[in-house]
């Protein structure tokens, strides 16, 4: 069973979550992230190749402008692989844990798991960034040592996005 | 209740057979780790498991039948199956089956007796869940030892579910020793069926092992018990060893080298990860040296270096004498006090004339020397490198004497002109008290007082700028040590044999993760750590990157690693700070060592190594050291001969490294080093193991909408359906704390 709705982030992007019911003991919870847009790619690698122009003008050296191009491409392939976020997937398996995954645009994919023995409850925190508060999904772990407290909270999601849809998620989730 | 049956991946294509596995109740969960074969004798069947039981000390048992035919199974086949649940009983009795060629499982229990606890659900399900076996094996991931704080007759601590498995598997390998080559009474299928994996080079060193670590180990224990006796500990000889950073070096090989060529077998995982890394240490450290002898004794070099050095000395020489007709003329446009300035320049020019005429006196013999020298790199790359650093300091001893002069002229300059101010405003220092009380004075003591306050007030820029000139060149002369230093404890410290299994065996690194591990009793336990107000401003991204889900550890040290950066503005501060202390700090604050006087700045990771520069004499274990670290004066194991065991500056702590566990730095210290070696997954380095989540080509993706396909089970009591979930859960240890 599929269902999908989509949001908007703090930054007004648009995200879509993708929730499918498997069976009453496993759930998945996909959320997708805007695409990188053409338009901001074209802003930055103008501005670095502007400022290399400028810089070449001046030192008349022309491996300032080799330099710019590598530094474009490597960045361009850095950010791709180590910050952009394509898909974020969250996996619940009733009594065996929670999996979630991050796929990054080069192809990159980051899971981490979590057993459901360790979580103690998942909760929506509120950090202030800025003008705006923000909120975020996390999943509090349990204290080995200390039964009633709480060891690690973990972010769920890394896109963090207004409150009343991420309730409306947490409520879904149940 | 959700029944959770783990089977390993290479028992899928297998013939049909028992189950043999682990029932573990308190999570029902059955762990399938081997399918044995028709035919096949009840009797010896039983014997076989009573002996792995015996031998391995885990409950394994009969768990069921799998069946994998060409086609759907007859009616007798499935009277025979069930009936074999009369010949192994087992609570409950699973039945997994496989159409060969095709995609369809069908998995179900059998309850024989019925459910004890009436307000159990009647309707059970079944997850079947995929491992590795090979990789579940090899990984470290398994229940933790007793609590310290718990007594040792209390219940153990309950594992949770998954680590439960893993040592489940971990623990039966007896039940693998035999493959399908070996004639025994039963067939069994598991990962090592097809042959049981061995190497002969590893068995044969191991063989080898015993008679070579005897020998070697005898011979190290009569070098150390040479090196120990009386003739080095009276004074000159044990002073000088102690300052030399040489026989340190030495002293620490010759520790490693006992550690590794012991004959004690390690006893768990974390001393045989520490012996390994000392191994890959130390034989990189001996090729790095070998390389480096074959260029210094190639092509003549030594020649040309012993050719430049008396030139280089005398160049430094003249540099100084330099520096010092500056000082006695105006320097900076200064006015400096003419009688003082001169005696105290012609003082430091009278010891350079005595240097010059010592190097010129020792040029002869300083090609011989260097020879060698460079011999000594066949014992290690860092052996040569303290080698290096001791030659620089003997070379540069002059500005060592000069540093000394310039600190004692101006230390008690400083001295003076504090106790007397006390006196000109009527005060004076209790000893006793440790307080300054005020005092009364007779006139002539004042009056001699305050003429001698106001000689050294107005010799105090001289000697001010003396001893910053020195200073300084101290400095520049200790931070080529401290780089010598650093290289050298890099080399000693790097675990290369945890960095080379992380890149390319990294389940055999998977553990648990420091927070998540017994503490020890001392530790406060962890609190809740919400974001700090340094990281509000933060986009969230950034914030769990930097901070927000932190390993919790009560010392703040380790949090250090997270942190950003410190920017160079802040690392300008503490510089200016330190100098600040140097040159006006009150007697009774100030620490009364010669090497520098800086105060301990900063943390204990990369960004100290300010720090290391003023502790010429103490470094500090560097963030790789896979010793467990603690200096003695902090009640735990004194590892490193480099922490010093009396620590004058008992503010500096040294680095204490449990954001990861103890047998590798890694990271984590999790999230590893400051040197910036990421963890595996952005989220964090303390979480457990990961199953990769596939969507498998095949089954479930035709058949998830469409029921057709589903097998209905016969009926009986409490039957289960398994529904084909979308996802099938790979078990594979892939994170890595380190």
């Amino acid at each position: 069973m599929e269902d999908e709705r989509s949001f908007s982030d703090i930054c007004g992007g648009r995200l879509a979550l993708q929730r499918r019911y498997y069976s009453p003991s496993c759930r998945e919870f996909c959320l997708r992230c805007p695409r990188l847009s053409l338009r901001s790619l074209t802003a930055v690698t103008c501005t670095v190749w502007l400022a290399a122009y400028g810089l070449f003008t001046l030192c008349e050296n022309s491996m300032i402008l080799s330099a710019a191009i590598f530094i474009t491409l490597l960045g361009l392939l850095g950010y791709l692989h180590f910050v952009k976020i394509d898909q974020e997937t969250l996996l619940i398996i009733d009594s065996l844990g929670i999996q979630m995954t991050s796929s990054y645009a080069s192809g990159k994919e980051s899971t981490t798991f979590i057993e459901m023995g360790k979580v103690k409850d998942i909760v929506i925190n509120e950090a202030i960034y800025m003008q705006k508060v923000i909120y975020y999904l996390c999943i509090l772990l349990k204290d080995p040592v200390e039964p009633h407290g709480i060891a690690q909270v973990v972010p769920v999601f890394q896109v963090p996005s207004s409150g009343l849809q991420l309730k409306k998620a947490r409520g879904v989730e149940g | 209740m959700v029944l959770k049956a783990f089977f390993p991946t290479c028992c899928v294509s297998v013939d049909s057979g028992l189950l043999v596995g682990r029932w573990v109740p308190e999570h029902s969960s059955a762990v399938v780790l081997a399918v044995l074969h028709f035919p096949f004798i009840p009797i010896q069947v039983k014997q076989l498991l009573a002996q792995v039981r015996q031998a391995s000390e885990v409950g394994v048992a009969v768990l069921g039948t799998w069946c994998h035919c060409r086609q759907e199974p007859e009616e007798s086949l499935g009277r025979f199956l069930e009936g074999l649940g009369a010949v192994f009983p087992h609570e409950p009795w699973l039945q997994l089956c496989r159409e060969r060629g095709g995609t369809l499982w069908s998995c179900e229990v059998t309850h024989r007796q019925a459910p004890t606890d009436p307000s159990a659900p009647g309707e059970d399900q079944v997850m079947l869940i995929f491992y590795d076996q090979r990789q579940v094996l090899l990984s470290q991931l398994h229940p933790p030892t007793v609590l310290p704080d718990r007594q040792a007759g209390a219940t153990p601590a309950s594992t949770g579910g998954l680590a439960a498995v893993f040592d489940t598997v971990a623990r039966s390998e007896v039940l693998f020793r035999s493959d399908r080559f070996d004639e025994g009474p039963v067939r069994l299928s598991h990962w090592q069926s097809e042959g049981v994996e061995a190497s002969i080079l590893a068995e044969l060193a191991r063989r080898a092992s015993g008679p070579v670590c005897l020998l070697l180990a005898s011979l190290l224990s009569l070098v150390s018990a040479v090196g120990a006796c009386r003739v080095f500990k009276l004074w000159p000889l044990s002073f000088v060893g102690s300052k030399l950073s040489t026989c340190e070096q030495l002293r620490h090989r010759l520790e490693h080298l006992t550690l590794i060529f012991s004959t004690r077998k390690a006893e768990n995982s974390a001393q045989l990860m520490r012996k390994a890394n000392t191994v890959a240490s130390v034989l990189l450290d001996v090729a790095l040296g070998l390389t480096l002898l074959s260029w210094l004794h190639g092509r003549s070099r030594i020649g040309h270096l012993a050719d430049a050095l008396v030139p280089v000395a005398d160049h430094v020489a003249e540099e100084l004498q330099h520096l010092l007709q500056w000082l006695m003329g105006a320097p900076a446009g200064l006015k400096m006090n003419r009688a003082l300035d001169q005696v105290l320049g012609r003082f430091f020019l009278y010891h350079i004339h005595l240097w010059i005429s010592y190097i010129h006196l020792m040029s002869p013999f300083i090609e011989h020397i260097l020879w060698h020298v460079g011999l000594s790199a066949c014992l290690g790359l860092t052996v040569a490198l303290s080698l290096l650093s001791d030659i620089i300091a003997l070379l540069t001893f002059h500005i060592y004497c000069f540093y000394v002069y310039g600190a004692r002229l101006y230390c008690l300059k400083i001295h003076g002109l504090s106790s007397l101010w006390r006196l000109f405003r009527g005060k004076k220092w209790n000893v006793l008290r440790q307080r300054v009380d005020s005092c009364s004075y007779d006139l002539d003591q004042l009056f001699i007082g305050t003429l001698l306050f106001t000689i050294l007030l107005f010799l105090l820029p001289t000697t001010a700028l003396y001893y910053l000139v020195f200073t300084l060149l101290r400095l520049l002369v200790v931070a080529v040590q401290g780089l010598i230093h650093l290289l050298v404890d890099l080399i000693n410290s790097l675990p290369l044999y945890s960095l080379g299994l992380r890149l390319c065996r990294p389940y055999r690194l998977a553990d648990k993760p420091a927070a998540l591990q017994p503490r020890d009793a001392h530790l406060p336990p962890p609190q809740l750590w919400l974001p700090p107000q340094g990281l509000l401003g933060c986009s969230v991204p950034q914030a769990v990157l930097w901070g927000a889900h932190l390993p919790l550890e009560a010392e703040r040290g380790q949090a250090g690693l997270r942190y950003p950066p410190p920017e160079w503005w802040q690392l300008s501060w503490l510089v200016a700070r330190a100098l600040w202390t140097l040159l006006y700090a009150p007697e009774h604050g100030r620490p009364s060592y010669h090497t520098l006087g800086l105060e301990v700045i900063g943390g204990e990771q990369m960004w100290g190594w300010p720090a290391r520069l003023a502790m010429l004499h103490h470094w500090h274990c560097l963030p790789w050291d896979p010793l467990p670290t603690c200096c003695s004066h902090h009640g735990g194991e004194h590892s490193s001969p480099r922490c010093p065991e009396h620590c004058p500056m008992p503010t500096l702590r040294t680095q204490v490294r449990r954001a990861r566990p103890p047998q590798q730095p890694p990271g984590g210290e999790a999230g590893w080093s400051p040197w910036g070696l990421p963890s595996g997954s952005a989220l964090g380095p303390s979480q457990d193991e990961p199953p990769r989540a596939r969507h498998p080509p095949a089954p479930s993706a035709k058949q998830h909408p469409a029921c057709g396909g589903l097998k209905q089970s016969p009926s009986g009591p409490g039957t289960s359906l398994p529904e084909p979930h979308g996802v099938y859960l790979l078990m594979f240890p892939g994170e890595v704390a380190l």
